[in-house]
């Protein structure tokens, strides 16, 4: 399917044409007849009336609509931008619903929110409206050891809920790297994944029950306090990793495992990126199965050495960082195993961390690549490409190659254990010319993944970034009956519209680059 | 900042910076007002979405942007933690140079006379500052400052209930003793005790001389004992720190210029200077940026690389040692925000307090967050001031220590009001670091 020219990657996003409108235009081709000048105006569903209603629910303290907040407000952890018409930050789920249930009646977009670290754009309120601060509602309201799970609201960090329950000595596995500031909502909004993922599995594996608000204001629970539960539809999963389109989450049930008695976290240098790709097959294959193996490839080397100065080999191709948790006796011999490996893969060394401090900053020097790599260039922009373990020295030989070619500055680092891999290219927005190469670069990338057998997003999720992507991977009966899906929960389509090509007209106008 | 390129506004520069926030969100868990207020646009990574906003022209500078970027403290938390190394510090100065072009002359008469004498003539003038410390010394022995400060609006009551006593001519006279005069009225000198093995220039500080002269006696002492020969050069002034936060920058470029003339000044009569001592993390701070403040001028950047806060020097020259008298004494550290992420000196002050024999030391939670002094925050947002101070204060007593440790005279003053609102001036007590190294490093009590 062509992709046509969908410059998706334009940063102001466009609110779509009324209703009258939508129904011209197609998603087929990627071209739309959206017209510039004609889209629903910004400011037209909130007005006095109804930001005196929202006082009346959360207080007038937590209601906002400044200028500046709404600036604020409409920007998250990508280069994108969109802005509300007023913030809430209720206290309750009852205040949720009854937010939910005003702006149902009235038809005003609601966009729920939580640290806004996503990388998908996901809280963006791309048609104006109501966005929808979960952060108040921040209380672990129980952890129960004996049946080992835990009740947690939207707005708990997972760092907090990790540390608190590691202190029981229980473990809560789910670990993205923006895991110190996300919020356990958002993380369950877009099912998030994370350095654990290879051996324990993504958030979703561990929620158990939620809360969840629907778009008409009702309140639902669902699955309960069990591992095993088979209760009717599953409810809870269908939920999870929906991206706030179906629901918001006022509460969670998360399992919990018993904490691993020993870590051991251990470094292997590559002089080229291929024999690191070698190393990660065969350790998938030989059947240890650390708790994390991550890439890191000279560029995310040099930008986070660069913040940290941990002495990281910065004349490396690449490396990984490898941990094996376990029992004591287990972890022993699989770290010998891994190491093995790494050495008959070409590893030109393989070392243990000195201790836990060295362990924990080079975690911390993983976790920050992302962020870090605008010390090269002001712009960056990822995908978050999953390819089968084997295939991954394919990937990377590609990625390469196009790194060649396109005389783009491109990283590559992930989660190398299961697949699932971040290229990154960093540019400048304001180089109008650098950015459609980029745009073009990264749909190759796409592609290259699809063709690998992988799929276009692991754990950041659709949102609007990868949203003209999603009929390559599902094909138009897929998105059809995502589009049920949202109908039957949202017949009014209020709740985070504009994401996943759940409308079917939600493309920005063509053409339109930030500052342009 | 006529000469630098400006785009609406605002310095170009700083929209470039501003552009490199990836909005990853780190920044929000270390900033004191994002956890205070659990807000966007009271967190680092907000204010630098709306310093774009300003730039790209989609918000004016007026009270929507003054606001939010006045609340912020400036306390630079944000910066160790940010992968991308946004130089925050430096955006909101530009940030605030801004607004002072375009909000500065709408201010009230009051406000603007306030800030005309604090700024133009107190501060920078040692001699006006010491005839106010005497008066102000008055004002305490005869018990007149109390109903005088009814005056005062409510919030800056408690501060001037805490402020130490004024320093008396006895003292003056003791800081006159310890100096001998370089010729030609270059400054003053304090020969270094035993082998001088360093030469060092000491910024007394206008706050520090005025208000807390026994820690400058303490800080020259301490320097005279580890070897080191301390020069204070006659032109040496206000290090201009209060002035570059609040968006004055003609006047923080005409200080710091005065003081880098006065290191080379002084420098030419008593020879090569190795280190710039301050004991304030504050002004320090400032100093070791005046690289990038005159960064035209050719002699701003080797003397921002020769400053050294006090137990950051006595640590690189090896002084640990000097602490040998056994001191009693269970101590917390109040960790001053511009000594920690502006001069990056966390390990120093704890090192040297653990080498001191006898002395418990033990850490307090959060003690890295921002007391809310903030230079001068604590007056123009007495709320969120008094909110963090009260953690504050919380924090030391959970800690169970009844000396709290600072290296900041705004820390200091804020400390002392704070334990006072509390009624808790009898039971704790706060000091500088040097004045614990002096009690312990005191040769004449062996």
């Amino acid at each position: 399917m062509a992709i046509g020219n969908v410059p998706y990657f334009g940063s102001k996003l466009e609110s779509p044409p009324n209703d009258g409108e939508q129904q011209k235009s197609t998603a087929q081709d990627g071209r739309t007849a959206i017209g510039k000048g004609r889209c629903a105006a910004r400011g037209d569903h909130v007005n006095r009336r109804l930001i005196t209603e929202l006082e009346a629910i959360c207080s007038a303290k937590h209601v906002l609509s400044g200028a500046a907040d709404l600036i604020c407000y409409g920007k998250d952890a990508t280069w994108k931008e969109s802005r509300p018409d007023v913030v809430v930050l209720p206290g309750s789920a009852a205040e949720v619903a009854a937010v939910m249930s005003l702006a149902n009646r009235e038809g005003v977009p609601v966009t729920p929110r939580g640290a806004g670290t996503g990388l998908a754009a996901g809280c963006l309120p791309v048609h104006g409206g109501i966005v929808l601060s979960l952060t108040r509602l921040n209380r672990i309201l129980e952890i129960d050891r004996r049946n080992m799970y835990a009740v947690v609201e939207p707005g708990v960090i997972t760092a907090e809920l990790q540390r608190q329950v590691e202190a029981v000595n229980l473990f809560y596995p789910p670990d993205p790297s923006s895991g110190k500031v996300s919020t356990l909502g958002g993380n369950i909004g877009c099912n998030a994944g994370g350095a654990r993922c290879f051996k324990y599995g993504v958030t979703g594996d561990y929620v158990l029950g939620l809360e969840v608000v629907l778009p008409s204001g009702a309140i639902v629970q669902t699955g309960g306090r069990t591992v095993k539960n088979v209760t009717g539809y599953n409810l809870t999963q269908l939920i999870v990793g929906s991206e706030g389109t179906l629901g918001i989450v006022t509460k969670a049930t998360l399992r919990l495992v018993p904490k691993p008695e020993s870590k051991r976290t251990l470094l292997a240098v590559f002089d080229r990126l291929v024999d690191a790709g070698e190393a990660i097959a065969e350790v998938v294959a030989s059947g240890v199965v650390p708790c994390s193996m991550e890439l890191m490839d000279q560029a995310s080397i040099r930008v986070v050495e660069d913040y940290l100065h941990l002495g990281l080999p910065v004349d490396a191709e690449a490396l990984l960082l490898i941990e094996v948790d376990g029992y004591r006796e287990t972890v022993k011999r699989q770290t010998g195993e891994v190491a093995a490996i790494c050495l008959s893969a070409r590893a030109i060394s393989v070392r243990e961390a000195r201790d836990a401090q060295e362990a924990d900053e080079l975690w911390r020097a993983r976790k920050s690549i992302s962020a870090a790599l605008t010390r090269i260039k002001p712009t960056k922009m990822s995908e978050d490409i999953v390819v089968p373990p084997a295939k991954v020295v394919q990937f990377f030989s590609r990625f390469q190659q196009l790194r060649e070619e396109s005389g783009l500055t491109m990283a590559l680092f992930g989660h190398a254990g299961d697949g699932n891999l971040h290229p990154s290219v960093v540019t400048d927005f304001r180089d109008a010319n650098e950015m459609q190469r980029v745009h073009l670069l990264l749909a190759d990338l796409a592609k290259l993944a699809l063709e690998l057998g992988g799929t276009l997003s692991g754990e950041h999720g659709i949102g609007t970034l990868k949203a003209p992507f999603l009929h390559w991977e599902l094909g138009e009966a897929g998105l059809d009956l995502m589009r049920a899906i949202k109908r039957a929960l949202d017949p009014n389509n209020i709740l985070n519209p504009g994401k996943m090509q759940l409308d079917s007209a939600n493309l920005p106008s063509t053409g339109r680059l930030e500052h342009e | 900042m006529s000469e630098a390129r400006q785009v609406n506004g605002l310095s170009a520069w700083a929209y470039d910076e501003a552009l490199r926030c990836t909005g990853c969100g780190f920044c929000l868990q270390a900033c004191p007002t994002y956890l205070q207020l659990g807000t966007e646009t009271a967190s680092p990574r907000g204010r630098l979405n709306l310093v774009r906003a300003v730039a790209e022209g989609s918000l004016p500078l007026n009270g929507d942007f003054a606001d939010p970027m006045n609340l912020c403290l400036g306390c630079r938390a944000c910066e160790p933690v940010c992968p991308s190394g946004v130089q925050y510090a430096m955006v909101l100065e530009a940030a605030r140079d801004a607004l002072e072009q375009t909000m500065g002359p709408k201010r009230s008469w009051g406000e603007r006379l306030a800030r005309w004498i604090g700024f133009r003539w107190l501060l920078p003038n040692g001699r006006l500052l010491r005839a106010g410390m005497a008066l102000l010394g008055i004002l305490q022995r005869t018990g007149l400052i109390r109903p005088l400060s009814r005056l005062f609006p409510r919030h800056l009551r408690p501060l001037l209930a805490a402020l130490p006593p004024a320093p008396t001519s006895l003292e003056r006279q003791k800081w006159d003793s310890m100096f001998e005069q370089l010729p030609d009225g270059a400054g003053l000198v304090a020969r270094a005790e035993g082998n001088q093995k360093y030469r060092v220039l000491f910024l007394p500080g206008c706050v520090m001389d005025g208000l807390f002269l026994p820690v400058n006696l303490a800080t020259v002492r301490v320097l005279r004992r580890a070897g080191c020969e301390v020069v204070v050069p006659a032109q040496i002034g206000c290090c201009g720190a209060l002035h570059a936060h609040s968006g004055r920058m003609a006047e923080a470029r005409s200080l710091a210029i005065k003081n880098v003339q006065a290191l080379a000044d002084v420098g030419r009569v008593t020879g090569e200077i190795d280190a710039i001592i301050n004991n304030a993390g504050g002004c320090g701070a400032h100093l070791r940026e005046y690289g990038h403040l005159l960064s035209d001028h050719p002699e701003a950047a080797s003397f921002s690389d020769r400053c050294r806060e006090i137990s950051e020097w006595l640590v690189e020259i090896g002084a640990e040692g000097l602490a040998w008298k056994p001191l009693d004494l269970t101590v917390t550290y109040q960790e001053s925000c511009h000594l920690a992420n502006g001069q990056r000196v966390t390990e120093q002050p704890r090192r040297l307090l653990k080498s001191i024999p006898g002395l418990h030391f033990t850490e307090m939670d959060n003690a890295s967050r921002c007391c809310g002094s903030a230079g001068i925050y604590n007056i123009l947002q007495p709320e969120m001031a008094a909110a963090l101070l009260a953690e504050k204060i919380d924090a030391i007593n959970q800690a169970g220590a009844p000396i709290v440790v600072t290296g900041n005279p705004g820390c200091h003053l804020q400390l002392l009001a704070g334990l006072q609102s509390c009624g808790q001036t009898g039971q704790t007590k706060v000091m500088h670091i040097v004045e614990l190294l002096d009690l312990a490093s005191d040769a004449s009590n062996r």
